[in-house]
Order: C-alpha cells, then structure tokens, then sequence
C-alpha cells in the first residue's frame, strides 16, 4: 500500500502544474478508501476523526498546495454538529435511544458536505433539513441487499390466440388459499402408518397393564434422551472445577473484589443446580420405580389367570459400569458434596464471626449457631444417603413373549378373544369433508396394533381447508366411527422428501361394557391411539402464489421445518437481529414470550373461539350505542312498545331519543309502585301484579302448532289471524235497529243513539217519538296501538264501547219576536238518556254481537218520568224489569277472527278416576249439544285442573252488608249482588293472556280485585249459599258476554231468578229481555247437571234439576260423588275499609275529573256552580243508600235549584278499578259539549266504601242554565 | 314511531313488474291462482296490487300441458331495512272431482335482489293428510288440509307439523328496479363478475328441498 501512494505521489509531482487536477484526484482517493475498507456505514460515522490520521501523511508536496489552494478555493467543510440543531439544543441520537433507525442510504462525505453547506446558507431555513443528531434527514436505504427478479416460466405452447386475447381486470379480493389458477394440479401425499391403541373396549387386564408399562417406558426412554440428569451432573462438575481454579486464582490475584462478587452467584447457582439434579434423579427413580411395580403386577396377573395375552416382557439389565468403580465414584461425590456443604457453613461462620467481633454482646448466638452449623453438616450427609445417587439399572424391553393360543378353559377370555376377531378397523381419509379414499379393513389382533402403510397421493387444485382421518370399527353387525382425526396441514415447505412422521393421538367417549373378560370402557378411561402419519405437501410451485401473510413467527422467516426451538431461540439470540426492525418483530415477540416461560417450547395454550371477534357483525359497544339496531333488538324481543313498530329508519339520526323513554321508564319502574296512578296504593300493588301475571302467563303456553281434530284446517302459531297483514283500516260497525224508551218528556222525546269508540264518536239522526226504529249502520274507526293486530294485542285491548242514547231539544233563541217570520235561531242540545257499555274484548272473541239489550238508565233523570202507566197488558208481560231497551248489531270490518280456543289437558290433582269420568261425561254432553256450555274441570290460578263443583261452598258474606237489612231478607240477597258487581270487571283474556280461562277462588279473586263473570258468578252463589238460599252456578250463553256464567237461585215462591253477577241485575225467568240467551249446564256444590232438554232458551227449560231425562248429571249412583272438598276457604275474611281513604279518593276523582272537564272545553270557559255542587254532593250518599236499602227516593232537594236554573244532569255509578274507566264515561255522556254562554256546571263525587276495599264511585255531573 | 315517516333520502324502493306466465300441473285442470306478497315489518307496499285472484286457466287439448295466466304482477315497495326481503307467495286452487274448489298447490320465492329480469320456476306443493282414513274422508268430504294462513308458507315456524306432497311448478318473471339500494349502501350485485346473485330466489324456495 504504501508503494502505491508513493507512485501516486510521484505522479502528483509531475502534474504539479495542473494542481487543480490533482486536487481533485487527491480528495477522491481519499474519501473512496474508507468507504471501500469499511462495510458498517456507523463505524464511520462515529469517528468522524478516522481521516485524521491519513491526512496527517501527506507529503511535503501537498503542504504548500494546500497553502496555496485554501487561500484560492472554497472547499464544502463539515459543518459542526452543533450548528445544524436548533440552537441550544443537543444532540440526539435515536438508535442510541433504542429506536429504530434504518440504515441510511450511503453518500459519499464530500457531497454531504457540499449539500450541508449549501443548505446552512439559508439561515433561517437551513435548520429544518437536518434531523436531530445534526445529520440530513433521510430515509432508509430502500436497495436490497441481494438483486433479485422476477421468475418467468417459460411458455411451453405460445399461442398466438391466446396472447392476443383480452381479458379484463378484476380486481380480487384475494382469497389466501385459493390457488385455482395455478397451472398445475399439486399432489398431497398422506402416509397412513400405523395405528396403536393405548386403551380398547376390548383390553384384557393384561392389556391395559401393558399399555401401561409401554408408556411409562415410552417416558423412560424419553427422559433417558433428554439426558437432563446427565446434564446437571456435568454442570455440577464444572461448577466444582471453577471453584477450585477460583482458589488458585484468589491466591494468585489481588483482584479479590471482582471474584468475591461472582462467587457469591456461582454459590447461589451451584446450590440451585444441585437441587434441581437430585430432583431429576429422584424423578427417574419414581418412573423406573413404578415401571418395576407393573411390571411385577403383569407378571403376577399372568400367573394369576394361566395364560399370556400380550408378548411384552421386560428385561432388566444391570449395566457394567465401564469407567471402573462405580461405587467409589459414587463415594467421592458424597465426599465432594459435603465438603461443598461444609465449605458453606464454613463461609457463613465466618461471616457470623464477623458480625461477633462487630457485635461482642451477641456471642452466644454466634456460639449457637456454631452448634447448629456442625449439627447440619451431619443431616446434609444423611439426606444425601436416602437421595438416589446409586447405580441405575437400565431398562429394556422385548416383545417375545409367548402369548398363550388356546384359551378354552377360559371361557370369558375366550369370549372375548372371538370378539375382538370379529372387529376390524379402517381409515377413511377426507379431504375438505369429502371422502377420498380408504385403506383396506384389518383385523384387530391381539397386539392391539395395526400396521397400514399406506400412502394416499391426493391431487389436489387448491391448499386443503382440512384433512380428515375418520378411524372405522366394522363387525359382523354394523360399522360405525370411532373417532375423526383432523391432521394438520403441511407448510408448503414441507416436500415428501423432508416430512416428519407425526403422532396423532385420538380418543373416543363412547361407553362400552361387556360381559366377558374385555374392560370395557367408562368415564375413567378413554380410548387413545396413536396413528403416525406422514404428509407430504404440494410440489414447491405451490408457494408463489400463495399471498399468507406470516400468521406464524417461525413460518414467516422461512423456518418451517424447525423443530427444536432451543436452537431457533439460540439463533436469535446469536445472530442480533435488531429488535426494533419491524420486519423482525414476530420472531423478537416469540423470544419474549419463551424467554419468560423459560423454555423455548411450542404453545401450550390454543385461543378459544378465535376469530370470533372478526366475525361479530358489530362490536358490542356499537350494538348498544347505536338506536336502529337497539330499536331492532327490542322488537325482535317483542317488547309491547315496539312490538308493532314498522318502517325502522336505516339512519341513526332519523330515530329520536325518546323513543326509548316509555320503554326505560317502564323498565326502572318495574318494581316501583306508582300511587299517583292508582289513587289507593292497595290497588296499585294489585296492578302491578298483575302485569306481571300477564308477562310471564304467555310462557306457560308454548305457541304450537296443532291439528284440531274436526276441520282438519292446519292452523299454526299463536297468530291464527285470517286477514293479512296488509290490512291497513279496521271499522268497528255498529247497526242500530230500534229502541224502546219508557221515559218520556213532557212533549215527544227526539231520541237519536251516539256510539262512542276511542274518542271516535257516530251518531244517528234524530227519530221521533219513544219507540224509534232507524237500521242505521255507524262506522267507527279502530285504532291499536302501534297499529299492531296480532291476536295477542287485540285480546288485551281495554277499550269499550259505550252506546248512549240521547234526547234531542231544541231551542228557539230568538231575542225578542221581531224576526220570528224571517229568521229562525235555535240550538240543539242533547240530554243523556242512558247507555250500553260492550268492552271491545268482547266483541273481538265472539267477532259479532247482535241483541237486544237493556239500556242503563240513570236513577235520577231530572225533567223525565218512567211512563208506567203504558205498560199494560202485553207489554207488562213481556217487560217485567220496566226498562228501556235498544237492539244493536256489532261487528268489525273487516271482521277479525279471535284464535282458535286453546283445549288443552292440564296436570291435575284430582284422582285419575274422577278426571276419567269428569272427560268422559264432558264428551258426551259435548257430542249431543256441541253448543251447550258445560265445563267439567277448569283451571285453578296454578294451572291445575280441578273439577268445577268444587268451587261452590257456602261463604259468608261481610257482616256490615247482612246487617244492614236484617229483616228484609229481598234486599239483603240486592245488596250483595250489587256489592258482589262493584268488584271490577276484567275479562280473563286480558288478565290472563291467552285464551285460556282461569278460575280464581273467592279470598284470590278479592285479593286480586278483578275477575270476569265466572268469579264474580261464584262469589254471588257462595254467598247465596251462605244465606240458605238454592243456588246454582248456571253456564251459558248471553249477549253480549258471549258464554258466560250466572246464578240461578230458587225463590220461595218456586219461581227462579237469574243473576248476572258482573252487572248485580237479576232477571226473572220469564223475562224475554234476558240477556241469557242459552242455558248449558248447572254446577252446584255437589253435582253437574247438563241440560239435555230440547230447547235451551231460559224461558223454555225447566230448572229441576232432580229430573234426570231433562238434566243429565255427573255423579249418579253408578258414579258417585266421593265427597269432595272445596278449593274454597273455609271463611272468607273482609277487612273494614277505611272511611277516610274513601274520601281522600273521592277529593282526587272529583279534581281530576274538573280538570278533565275544563280540558275538553278548551274553548269556552267552565264555571263551576258551587252551591248546586254541594246540594248534590248531599244527594250522592242518599243515592246510594237507596240502592242499600232497596227503597227509591229520588233527589227532592235539587227542588230550589230546579226552579232557578234548567238542570240537565245525571248521577252515574260505576266499581272502583282505575281512574281512567270513570274519566271515560264522564266524557261518553257528553255533558261538558253544552255550549250555552252562560253554562255552569256542577260535578260531585261520593265514594262509598264497602268491606274488602270495594268502593262504589257516585259521579253527579250536571250543567246549569239560567232560566229567564 | 310509526308516525315518524323517514324522509326520502333513507328508504329504498323496489319495484317489481312481472307476471305469473304459466304452471305446470299434469294431472289438475281448471285452476287459477292467488298470489300475495309476504314481508317484513320494516316493508310497506307503496303502490300496486299487493294480493290478487287469476282467472281459471284450462289446458289446451293438444300436445302442450301448460296452463297458461299470464296474470300481471305490478308493485312498489320502500323499505329501510332488507331483513324480511319480500316473498311472492303463489297458491293454486281448482276443483276435484266431484267439483269442490281444493288447493293444488303452495309455493314461494324471494323477490330477487339484483336489478333486471329474472324467471323462476316455483315447485308447488301441497299439505297432506296424516293417515289414509283421512285422506279418504277428505276426498270425499272435498275438505282437504289447507293452510289457514299463508303465510305460513313463507316462513319456517310451525311446519314441522305438517307434511307436504309435491305438485307442479309455477313459472314467475320478474323485471326488477331498485332505487336508493346502493346508496344506502347495500350491495345487491356481486363485484365478481363470474357469480351474480342468482342464488338467492331459487334456493329460498319453500318447497326446493322436497324434490
């Protein structure tokens, strides 16, 4: 080298007179030597001073060049560090940092220094350019280290078509697997070798013992590989040497400090090293332990049981130790130990001794621990002696071991043995769970082992989703699957030159028992097997396509065979990748994680449901968050407020928030009882229950789909509506026929019928005269709510119908007389008469209603009188009751039809003889009149079938209503009934959802405060009961109720009175305005008697029940009544209920209903009159006690009122259940529509309590005008 | 929230014209067809017929068996949601022997999806009866099992209770016209080009797997 400068030099001497030149050639040279030596670009970088020296050699020539040059040339300098930052600030250098900078593009030092320069010219920009260890930003060198191109399969046919032909570009989401278009098919090779079961249904004792053994073995010799103890051993030795030469070296050095520091973690390491030695050996010894113990039961088994079934045999062979004396050895090493172990004690007694000289006053400790350390020494050695430092003996195994042939003495072995012949196995290899071939059966033999060899060449066009074994067990009779292996499948990598024999184990949960010698199978233990198999993978062609991006860390570098990982983790570790290259971060990560378990082992560990993240439709907060798809879920819970909700926005913005605000409300309020609502928080409570009854009742009903047995019409599901959903309009119709009116005004009355419905209201027009007859067809409009029709919405619809027949008045108001000829101003106004309330529910289970019915007359309707003396003769015949009648028919347009009734059997408690005949009578009444009620057994609230009879019981009724009247026994059976009717009314479907009928007894139906006809039938005939009276339960049918029960009691005078106990009328039996259409069946306390007589009208049939051909009994003497007992309590308990809680609800009903009066008249102004109010508030308890009392005693007080103003009112009485039913009919009566100027109004309201919380409501509601 | 109407910009409409064309019955003469559209609760009919009653078709005498409505279908649906995607479901009727009116068939198909002209091929069928002593009563009765309810053809609840013969096919084309579809960003056509949505109305037929 240094000849070559001296050339150069010479040359540089003979160009001296074109320095400018050599100049050049000079700077070249120098900074192309480094670059050229030095291949780390940060060596470099790092001693910038590098140059120095070689400058330094110069010759003498350049030191006046450079003379002369500097002062004439401007040669790019490196600019200092310091003045490419920012001022003030230092240097940073990110990789020392620990972060990853990329290697930089290489550039030569000249031109850098020329860019620097350049770029610090611009003062103000300059700065911006340099990164913050003062070098120019730039990114990393993007060359690759190796040259690489693109492979180009020569084109074996080139088809001059094909070139030409033009195809589009489609852009594919690209499936990783699918190598469809690779030109050629790839071969999958799969070797199935063996098959190897560790358990069998049809092991012997023996069997499972060797399997056993071969285990255990198969563990010995696993450890005896590993050569862990060895290992240890071979450290200890090395930790023993080291020390020894530390000793010489301690002695030799004065460097004590550093040894005294390393020896303190040798002596913790040598201590650890050793534990975990005599643990390993103590292992070894445990497996050779047990390996002997089984083998030893083996041998005594086959002695046991006379014969061999397996070959397997054990030898023990005790190894010759060839080093020479093993003992002795085994002795030095004990020896060296205890000296390690003294030499330990030793230190700490020094160090003990130290701390007594520092200490003086602690010498007895240290004396102490003297003693202590001296008595250690002893119990290490003979801890030592019970360790397992003694000559091993090794194991080894041969399978020739004569198996017994003929077990005929035996008989179960024998058995077993033509069993196990019958069973042969079979692979079927399924690709991507297709079946792709199969090995041919082989018997399963003794040995318990199948040799199948067999190699599969699958050709195969795309990478394989899954690769199946299915293991096959045929015999004589049947072949079924013992167990599916999935295979994993090959790296691409893996060629059939290259691949591993793999151990597949499998079990099966199959239980197997035999009755012969084999073990059979149970929880404990489980078939395992053992099948090798090879896989070769597709021709290397396979890969280029393939677009996987690197899922695992080893595949990713292209290790794919790696199978010890020690040695991957050692490479890492020698090899410094740079942890911080993003390429390389798989491979770090892997460390990391095996660095912490300790061992560089493959994962134990497998993500459960992995992907499922990927694969939920949204994340869990979205699906809260967002409105639509809670708005979504909610109506697919069937939620009632959205259970009807249509046309769900697609955008969350168009959904507004307080959509779900009834629906929160109504969840936080679950449990809260609102009192405000309710008025008495009894009530309330009772509400509340029964939603929750209405919630949960529809899941004791699975809605299925049923055959019925007549019209072989398939219905199904719960909705068995006929109309499609399409619907959009619904009409309720109302065709009103005639009316008899038995009040008349002083002139002719005018009436006309109004059918109010949802606040809809329809009237006809106004007839003449008190016996109208109009045909007239009213259509109303039917709302939902939410537009929903199901069947399950339209049952529980409240709403009712009120049919209110009016007078019509008019008036002349002209002023004065002058234009009477001319000009004529009169106002109509309407004058309730009374009305007919029909709940829709009604109306909706029987789709159509038509009768005649009785019109509910207010008692005191002032200006009117009854018109006795017209009813003579017919008349008084035909209407004993003296009431105003009106005949409608009622119907839906289009019509909806209710659901089939639900006719199911339910569990019962009865005895199965008496459910027996209970059926069987039922049947047959049902198969003579299929439309005659009769109910044999009904359903008790706890959905038990109990028989009908057993409800009937005489129960007392509160003592406060029987002392009242004690005399008049007529009055006191009145006064219950009316008691019995102001328990509100609620029919079951709309309680009890469904279409099933529950029958709640008298304590659950008070407590409940609500029931339908049924309960309120029997409570009536209890009572009666109770009184002495004769009284039947009577099912039937009646308008509007549809079937329906009443109660059916035996005057004195031998004539019967029928009792509609929801309504407190009772009929006579003679009465043709009845609304009893059909009597059906009688139910007394201890017999069913149905009526088998040819007419059913209550007119027509006779009540003797005693008469056998006319009423056909349940019990008879074939069949006697076992005497059954009541469901009924024994006594029924009525709370008094308090007076002023009364009159708290009153107050409230009174405020909210002229709130409610002033609401609907928002135009004109309301003036209460207060006086008039008080005068009636007087008159309400009169009124009720005159119901009481029996006797009529109209409200003579208003007289003064009456002849200072036009009084147009009524009193209304209605049961307590909600405020809003009391609210309804305030509005039906259309009071508050009196649109005089100078109109006042008076409203009252008397609560009357009864026992048991029954309240009867007294509403006087009137308008007032002033008369001139 | 029925009330809230979403404004134009968030439904998407479907259109669909098409006829009933034709249906093939070997062994039934004299029949015609109600058709109704079956669909989800975020669907609502906007124009057209969305129930109808063909005319009685009869077969021609000569060679060709097909029996022939041509009966048009014309309707228009916006939506917000495709879940409950609406179904054409066809019902045949016509007398038996002894001149009761009696169905002959009940079949189902997806409207399809994608734009454009579709033809179907809908296999019918019938419900059965559950034993051969009914069967014969309903023969002669001419009270054979039917659905009470249509819909219950389009949907799957509460069909493991009946059982069902196969009985011709119907032929359907549809003309398809989606509005807004894409905008809401529903994607109805494939982006390969080699599999279009063909799929989706044939395989919803209800009584595909009973052949």
């Amino acid at each position: 080298m240094k000849e070559k400068e001296k050339k150069l030099n010479i040359r540089w001497v003979s160009l001296m007179k074109c320095w400018v030149l050599t100049l050049m050639i000079r700077i070249c040279w120098f900074t192309d030597r480094p670059t050229t030596q030095i291949p780390k670009p940060n060596v470099y970088r790092r001693n910038s001073s590098f140059f120095l020296p070689a400058c330094i050699q110069v010759t003498s020539h350049e030191i006046w060049l450079d003379g002369v040059q500097y002062e004439l040339f401007f040669v790019p300098k490196t600019v200092s560090t310091m003045a490419k930052i920012p001022f003030n600030a230092q240097p940073r250098y990110l990789e020392e940092e620990g972060l990853f900078v990329g290697e930089r593009p290489w550039v030569s030092n000249k031109n850098m220094n020329i860019m620097e320069n350049r770029l610090m010219a611009d003062p103000l920009q300059g700065v911006c350019w340099f990164g913050g260890d003062g070098r120019i930003l730039s990114l990393p060198n993007p060359i690759k280290p190796n040259p690489t191109r693109l492979f180009t399969f020569p084109c074996q046919h080139p088809d001059p078509d094909d070139a030409l032909a033009y195809r589009k570009v489609v852009h594919i989401q690209h499936d990783e697997r699918d190598t469809t278009h690779a030109s050629r098919p790839c071969q999958l090779d799969v070797d199935v070798h063996d098959l190897t079961f560790f358990h069998h249904p049809l092991f012997s004792r023996e069997h499972m013992l060797a399997s056993r053994l071969q285990q255990l073995h198969g563990q010995f010799e696993a450890r005896q590989q590993a050569r862990l103890t060895a290992f240890l051993t071979d450290k200890l030795m090395h930790f023993q040497t080291f020390e020894l030469n530390d000793k010489l070296e301690a002695h030799q050095h004065v460097l004590v400090l550093c040894i005294v520091t390393k020896k303190g973690y040798l002596v913790g390491t040598h201590r650890k090293t050793r534990m975990l030695r005599d643990m390993e050996e103590q292992k070894d010894r445990n497996l050779l332990k047990s390996i002997l113990k089984v083998w030893k039961e083996m041998k005594t088994l086959r002695e046991f049981q006379k014969f061999t079934n397996t070959s397997l045999k054990l030898n023990i062979i005790r190894k010759e130790d060839v080093s020479g004396n093993r003992e002795e050895e085994y002795e030095e090493g004990i020896r060296e130990e205890i000296q390690q172990m003294h030499d330990e004690f030793q230190q700490e007694y020094q160090k003990q001794l130290e701390l007594f000289h520092q200490h003086q006053e602690h010498w007895k400790t240290w004396k102490k621990n003297k003693v202590k350390s001296e008595c250690n020494s002893d119990c290490a050695e003979l801890s030592l002696l019970s360790c397992v430092r003694q000559p091993s003996p090794e194991v080894d195994k041969k399978r020739f071991h004569p198996v017994t042939r003929t077990v005929r003495r035996f008989r179960v072995e024998q058995q077993r043995r033509q069993e196990l012949q019958r069973h042969s196995l079979y692979m079927k290899l399924l690709f991507n769970n297709k079946e792709v071939s199969r090995t041919a059966p082989h018997i399963l033999d003794d040995s318990f082992h199948i040799h199948f060899g067999q190699i599969f060449n699958v050709q195969i066009k795309r990478c394989p989703e899954s690769i199946q074994l299915q293991v096959l067990d045929i015999t004589s009779r049947s072949s079924d699957s013992l167990a599916n292996l999935f295979v994993p499948i090959p790296e691409t990598s893996v060629l059939a030159g290259t691949a591993l024999v793999q151990h597949l184990e499998f079990s099966s949960e199959r239980r197997v028992t035999f009755e012969h010698e084999a073990t059979g199978s149970n929880d404990s233990c489980f078939w395992r097997c053992s099948s090798s198999l090879s896989s070769s993978s597709p021709p290397p062609q396979f890969s280029p396509h393939s677009t996987i991006r690197p899922v695992d860390a080893i595949t990713s570098i292209g290790a794919v065979g790696v199978t010890d990982t020690r040695q991957l983790a050692r490479w890492i570790k020698e090899s410094r990748l740079d942890p911080n290259d993003p390429n390389n971060a798989t491979l770090i990560q892997l460390h990391m994680v095996h660095k912490d378990s300790g061992q560089m082992n493959t994962a134990e560990f497998f993500r459960l449901e992995q992907l499922q993240e990927e694969f939920d439709f949204v994340s869990e907060e979205e699906l809260l968050c967002s409105r639509r798809l809670r708005l979504l879920q909610l109506r697919n819970q069937e939620q009632p407020e959205f259970r009807a909700c249509r046309l769900v926005p697609l955008m969350d913005r168009e959904i507004p928030e307080k959509v779900f605000q009834d629906y929160e409300k109504r969840q936080n309020e679950k449990n809260i009882v609102d009192i405000k609502e309710h008025l008495v928080p009894y009530r309330a409570i009772v509400a509340q229950y029964m939603l929750k009854v209405y919630i949960i009742h529809p899941l004791l009903f699975p809605s299925t789909g049923r055959w019925t047995a007549t019209g072989q019409r398939i219905a199904t599901g719960r909705c068995t509506t006929t109309f499609s959903t399409i619907v959009s309009r619904i009409y309720l119709l109302v065709d009103v026929l005639f009316l008899s009116l038995i009040l008349s005004l002083q002139d002719l009355v005018r009436p006309f019928v109004e059918v109010s419905f949802q606040r809809g209201t329809c009237r006809t027009t106004t007839a003449h005269g008190p016996n109208p007859s109009w045909h007239e067809e009213l259509e109303l409009p039917f709302r939902t709510l939410n537009g929903d029709y199901s069947s399950t919405n339209l049952q529980s619809l409240r709403d009712e119908i009120y049919i209110n027949v009016f007078d019509e008045l008019t008036y002349n108001i002209q002023e004065g007389d002058r234009e009477t000829d001319r000009e004529t101003h009169t106002r109509t106004e309407k004058i309730w008469l009374g009305f007919i309330n029909i709940p829709f529910n009604t109306l909706y289970l029987q789709s159509w209603i038509e009768g005649t019915f009785k019109i509910n007359v207010p008692k005191v309707l002032l200006g009117y009188r009854l018109e006795q003396e017209g009813l003579q003769g017919f008349w008084e015949l035909q209407n004993p009751s003296q009431a105003s009648y009106l005949s409608v028919y009622l119907t839906t347009e289009p019509q909806i039809m209710p659901g089939e009734p639900v006719r199911e059997k339910y569990e019962s408690h009865e005895e199965a003889r008496l459910l027996f005949g209970a059926e069987e009578y039922s049947q047959r009444c049902h198969a003579a009149f299929p439309n005659r009620r009769l109910l044999s057994t009904v359903m008790d609230i706890t959905g038990q079938a109990v028989l009908v009879t057993r409800y009937l019981h005489p129960l007392k009724a509160p003592s406060e209503l029987l002392e009242i009247n004690p005399g008049h026994h007529q009055s006191t059976v009145e006064l219950l009934a009316h008691f019995v009717s102001l328990i509100p009314f609620i029919p079951d479907s709309v309680t009890f959802s469904g279409i099933c009928d529950l029958w709640t007894t008298c304590d659950q139906f008070l407590t409940l405060m609500c029931g339908d006809e049924e309960e309120h039938a029997v409570l009536l005939c209890c009572f009666f009961l109770a009184l002495g009276k004769k009284s039947w339960l009577l099912l039937g049918a009646a308008i509007p109720e549809g079937p329906t029960a009443y109660v059916l009691t035996k005057e004195d005078n031998m004539s019967y009175l029928i009792w509609n106990a929801s309504s407190g009328q009772r009929y006579q039996q003679f009465d043709s305005f009845c609304p009893l259409q059909s009597v059906g069946s009688l139910v007394g306390t201890d017999n069913i008697w149905f009526n088998v007589q040819p007419w059913d009208s209550p007119m027509r049939v006779n009540f003797d029940v005693s008469k056998t051909k006319l009423w056909k009994p349940l019990f008879s003497h074939r069949f006697p009544n076992p005497g059954l007992g009541s469901v009924q309590p024994q006594v029924l308990s009525f709370q008094a209920t308090d007076r002023s809680t009364a009159m708290e609800l009153q107050e409230r009903i009174e405020k909210v209903l002229k709130e409610k009066v002033m609401e609907w008249r928002p135009l004109q102004p309301t003036r209460w009159n207060r006086h008039c109010t008080a005068v009636l508030r007087r008159a309400l308890p009169d009124l009720e006690l005159g119901l009481v009392s029996g006797s009529t005693k109209p409200g003579g007080n208003l007289q003064h009122i009456l002849n200072e103003y036009q009084m147009c009112g009524f009193p209304l009485q209605m049961p307590f259940s909600e405020l809003w039913p009391i609210v309804e009919r305030v509005h039906s009566t259309g009071v508050h529509e009196c649109q005089v100027p100078n109109v006042e109004f008076a409203l009252a309201v008397y609560v009357h309590p009864y026992p048991s919380n029954v309240m009867s409501v007294w509403v006087y509601i009137a308008s007032l005008k002033r008369l001139r | 929230m029925a009330t809230a109407v979403p404004s134009a910009s968030t439904v998407f409409m479907l259109m669909i014209s098409g006829q009933v064309e034709s249906g093939l019955f070997p062994e039934f003469d004299d029949l015609y067809l109600k058709y109704c559209f079956v669909f989800g609760n975020d669907w609502a009919p906007t124009a057209g017929l969305e129930e109808g009653i063909s005319q009685i078709s009869t077969k021609n005498q000569g060679s060709q068996e097909l029996l022939v409505w041509n009966f048009p279908l014309d309707v228009t649906f916006k939506s917000t949601n495709p879940f409950g995607w609406p179904q054409l479901v066809l019902s045949v009727y016509g007398p038996d022997v002894f001149g009761n009116d009696v169905v002959r068939g009940y079949g189902a198909v997806h409207i399809p999806i994608t734009p454009g002209r579709h033809t179907r091929t809908i296999p019918m069928f019938v419900p059965e009866s559950s034993s051969l002593l009914q069967r014969l009563m309903s023969w002669l009765k001419g009270r054979r099992p039917e659905y009470t309810d249509l819909r219950v053809v389009a949907r799957g609840e509460g069909r493991e209770v009946t059982r069902v013969r196969s009985q011709g096919h119907v032929q359907v084309c549809f003309n398809i016209v989606t509005k807004d579809l894409k905008k809401l960003g529903y994607e109805t056509t494939s982006s390969f080009p080699h599999m279009s949505a063909e799929g989706f109305g044939s395989s919803a037929a209800g009584a595909a797997s009973l052949f």
